[in-house]
Order: C-alpha cells, then sequence, then structure tokens
C-alpha cells in the first residue's frame, strides 16, 4: 500500500517551502503579492532550492497563498484584539480521565448466568438482521446499537442494569452513559461491561472480538470469570474465548477500520484473499470461493463497498490478474 | 511564462485542496499517504500547465488524480483494490461541482479568523504580531522578548499550520466554494 518509492514525501517540500517563506519574511521580502520571480531574483539560494523541483515551487506557492491571503487580517486591526476561544483541551482531557476513572473503579465481577431469567425481570425484546442488512436501532436510554450482518441480539433493561445479550453476530455499541446503571453484554465466550463508551463486538464461532473506539471497557471470558479479564482502553482489540482473554493494541486508526463496515466498507491490509473472501462472504448471498491455496494466499489492501462482490471478482481479474469463473450462487477465484 | 502559471495555480488550483483531499482520501486506503497524493497531483497539474493552461482545471485536476492512482496501482502487485475496483465507475466528469459561491470579503476574514484561532497560542501570537500589525520579525522578537530565529521558526510553523487550516476551510481569496453537494459520497452511502 505504500507508494514512497514513487512519491516525494509533501511533508519535506512543506517543511522546506515555509522555512523558506520565514527566512524570506525575516529579510522582509515578502510584503506585497507573491512574486516568485522577483524572489528568485533576490535570493540566488532560493532560486536554485525553488527550481530543483516542481514540488518544491507548489509547496512555496501553496505557503506564500496562505501567507498573503493572512494579511488580510491586518483589517481586523481597526476592531481592536482578536477574540480568543477559551481553550478546550485541558478540560476535555481531565473529563476522559475522570470517566475513564469512574469506569475503572466500577470493575467488579460479572455474574454469570446473566440471563438464568431473575424472578420479576421483564421479558427480552429481540432484535435482528438478515444476510447483508445493516440495523441501527436506539433503545430507551438513548445507547444505539447498530447490528451488522446476521446478527441477533436480545435487550433487557432494568431499573439498576441494562443487559444486552449478542446470540450471534456483530454489534456496534454507542452506550449512554448511566454509571449507576451499568451496561452489560452476554456473548457467549465473552463477558463485557461498560458505563459509558463506544465499541464494536462480534461473536465468531469460538471467539468473541471486541474493538474499542473510545471509554473504557472490561472484558472477560466466561470460561475463566475470576482469572482472565482485561481493561480495554481506545485502540485495543480483546479476543475472549474459552481460553482467555488476549489483547492486542491495534490503534485507534485500526479499530476504525475494523468498524468501517457500518459506513458500508470493508477494509483490509496486507489481508490474504481467502480473509477477504470470508468477510465478503458474510454480507452476500453470492459467495466467493478460492479454489487453491495460492490464490488464497495473495495478500491485498484496500477499501471496498461489502455489496459489491462482482466488482471486487472483476477487480481481481482486472488488477490481479486472477481467473474467475461464474456459477450459480459462486464466483471461484482462482490462478492462472 | 512562470508568473502567469504561479497564478493560475494560486488562483485556480488551490481553491480545490479540500476537494481533492477528499477524493484523494476516498480512493486510496492509506489516509497517511494523502498528502503526499496531493503534492504530486499538484506537481503534475503544473508540469501540465506550463505546456499551455487548460480550460477546465477542476476536470484536469480530477484526471490527473485518477492517473496518478492508476499508475500506483500498476506498480505495485499488492493492489488498493478498490481504486482498480472503481476505474469503471469513475466518470470523471461527474465529478464537476453544481453552481459556485464565491466568498464574499467578510466570510473570507471570518474565515482566516477562524484559520488563526486554531494556531498554538504562542505561534498565533507571533503571525497575529507580524500579519495583523504589521510589525517585523525583529520587532516582533523584541516585543516578545524572544530571539529572532525563535520568530522565524514560529513564522515557519505558524505558516503551514495556517496553510492547512486555511485548505480545511475550502476557501481562498476571490475562488469560489462548491456546496455540500458531494455526488461521489452519497453514492458510496
Amino acid at each position: 500500500m505504500n507508494a514512497e518509492h514513487a512519491l516525494l514525501s509533501a511533508d519535506d517540500a512543506e517543511q522546506a517551502a515555509a522555512d523558506w517563506l520565514a527566512r524570506l519574511d525575516r529579510d522582509g521580502l515578502l510584503n506585497g503579492p507573491v512574486d516568485v520571480d522577483a524572489l528568485c531574483d533576490a535570493r540566488h539560494d532560493f532560486d536554485v532550492w525553488l527550481n530543483a523541483e516542481v514540488a518544491h515551487r507548489v509547496a512555496f506557492l501553496r505557503a506564500a497563498t496562505a501567507w498573503s491571503r493572512a494579511e488580510r487580517l491586518a483589517a481586523l486591526r481597526t476592531n481592536g484584539a482578536i477574540p480568543r476561544r477559551p481553550i478546550l483541551h485541558r478540560p476535555v482531557i481531565q473529563m476522559l480521565a475522570a470517566a475513564a476513572c469512574i469506569a475503572m473503579a466500577a470493575l467488579v465481577v460479572i455474574p454469570l448466568g446473566l440471563f438464568d431469567g431473575a424472578p420479576g425481570q421483564p421479558a427480552p425484546l429481540h432484535y435482528q438482521t438478515a444476510r447483508g442488512e445493516i440495523k441501527t436501532l436506539t433503545l430507551e436510554d438513548g445507547s444505539v446499537l447498530t447490528l451488522n450482518t446476521d446478527t441477533s441480539v436480545d435487550v433487557i433493561f432494568s431499573d439498576d442494569e441494562r443487559q444486552v445479550a449478542l446470540i450471534e453476530g456483530e454489534v456496534f455499541f454507542d452506550v449512554a452513559k448511566a454509571p449507576e446503571r451499568p451496561f452489560l453484554i452476554n456473548a457467549g465466550e465473552g463477558q463485557v461491561r461498560v458505563l459509558g463508551t463506544s465499541f464494536g463486538i462480534e461473536r465468531r464461532q469460538n471467539v468473541v472480538e471486541v474493538a474499542v473506539s473510545e471509554g473504557t471497557v472490561w472484558i472477560g471470558s466466561s470460561a475463566h470469570a475470576d482469572m482472565s479479564e482485561s481493561i480495554l482502553m481506545p485502540g485495543m482489540i480483546g479476543y475472549a474465548s474459552v481460553s482467555g482473554v488476549m489483547v492486542e493494541t491495534s490503534g485507534v486508526e485500526a479499530v476504525g477500520q475494523r468498524l468501517l463496515w457500518r459506513e458500508g466498507r470493508l477494509s483490509f491490509d496486507d489481508t490474504p484473499l481467502r480473509e477477504v473472501a470470508a468477510e465478503f462472504n458474510r454480507y452476500n448471498t453470492i459467495q466467493l470461493v478460492i479454489t487453491d491455496d495460492v490464490t488464497g494466499d495473495i495478500e491485498i489492501g484496500g477499501t471496498f463497498r461489502l455489496d459489491n462482490v462482482e466488482a471486487f471478482a472483476r477487480l481481481a481479474n482486472q488488477g490481479l490478474g486472477l481467473d474467475v469463473s461464474h456459477a450459480p450462487g459462486r464466483i471461484e477465484l482462482s490462478s492462472k | 511564462m512562470s508568473k502567469t502559471v504561479d497564478q493560475w495555480f494560486m488562483d485556480t488550483v488551490l481553491p480545490l485542496e479540500a476537494e481533492l483531499e477528499r477524493f484523494l482520501a476516498r480512493h486510496w486506503s492509506d489516509a497517511s499517504e494523502v498528502r503526499d497524493l496531493r503534492q504530486e497531483v499538484y506537481s503534475r497539474l503544473y508540469k501540465a500547465a506550463a505546456n499551455g493552461l487548460p480550460h477546465n482545471t477542476r476536470a484536469l485536476m480530477y484526471s490527473t488524480a485518477r492517473n496518478l492512482i492508476i499508475d500506483l496501482v500498476r506498480r505495485k502487485r499488492v493492489v488498493s483494490i478498490e481504486t482498480v475496483m472503481d476505474f469503471e465507475s469513475w466518470d470523471v466528469s461527474s465529478e464537476e461541482a453544481g453552481p459556485f459561491e464565491t466568498v464574499s470579503a467578510r466570510q473570507e476574514l471570518s474565515m482566516l479568523r477562524t484559520a488563526l484561532e486554531t494556531l498554538p497560542r504562542r505561534t498565533r501570537d507571533i503571525v497575529q504580531m507580524r500579519r495583523v500589525q504589521g510589525m517585523s520579525q525583529r520587532d516582533t522578537a523584541h516585543a516578545l522578548g524572544v530571539s529572532e530565529p525563535t520568530v522565524e521558526r514560529h513564522v515557519s510553523k505558524g505558516v503551514r499550520l495556517l496553510a492547512d487550516a486555511l485548505a480545511k476551510l475550502g476557501v481562498h481569496r476571490g475562488a469560489v466554494i462548491s456546496p455540500a453537494n458531494d455526488r461521489e459520497g452519497e453514492r458510496e452511502r
């Protein structure tokens, strides 16, 4: 996916351009409209740098345009000082830190058998999606659930607890904050407890995957309730299975990619074609079939519309040179 | 000649920066490379214009961006599939924006002010003294009790941040902005 060998770094050119601009400005050469030719005449070393690469010239023109536009700010002089916005950063960080502490403090052992139906508990509300369907629900507390393809959940809310059972599939939770009313998710092998945060959770055959985009999430394995648990922070992905909990720090960006399905897209990064096919197959009735290991091992990257499997196959043909054959309900990919 | 091309670049290409970056981000999966791609598109556009200014800069910009992505994809074995996938659906003419709106002097000023406010305090103070009060770098250094190289460093930093902030706001002086009728974006949804 990288293109370093083909592209000059914009950062380098823009930094050099800004440095040149500051130097020329120091020497009082930048008053009035931008005239690169005149600057080149005035400073031979600038001339040499500017004409070494077209990239240098365009970067300088970009910086000089911004600088020259800023001159219009002088019009504000008569209006007195420029009003300042309060600096928000620090208080926000403190608030987030405080929220994280609350979440941590509230960590308690999750009761097992969440849905054994305590007496007097309201009946669960059931929601599900069909293959290829993505649905968003807003619950009574304001929490928003986005259900991915082939997903089924039960929701039970009581006065002191909010419970969701993920029976199968994948859900993105945006949990409304309500510290006095914890939010519990039971997903078979994995259990999750939160106060207010955003994260995606997927229940696969033997593993529950939790990807956190905001806030703090407690994850535990139901098989090892007392010994296997973890706190997940933004950018972390936790995997709970019968053998325990494993945590991977993937970064917020990777988590965002992992959750792109909410926008109807899939993102891959050096992913073997067999895994790519499996992902597509979750969403489409037409199934991609990889016929041999050589093809399955080809790694690809990119972002795709998850419902356009035909276009993906065309691309595999044109971009990767694979053989593509269509049969009813399936598309086979093989190496020539 | 280069003066004409420089002017064309500043007046016609730079105002399209936000639009160009959106397009590149949609068709290139690695967000960290979008700036490099944008820079390369600028260079290619500039070289093309040196042989004659284009009639339709926006159309040339999109086809240049598209060709750049195709070049990069062809050069790599590991393909950014979406880019190739979308070759078929890329109708560059459909990227042409609809009605334009000219930015008034007042809007321009308020946008500049917004951009200025995004700067870190020290850098903003120095940019303000240089550009709003019209003080020289030397006078600015004296007034703040810092060295001249420090002022120069803040000017360099300030201009970079300003250029980015202004591009994000999507407009350049006397230029046009396209309203939020991003058809490509809608199509993907």
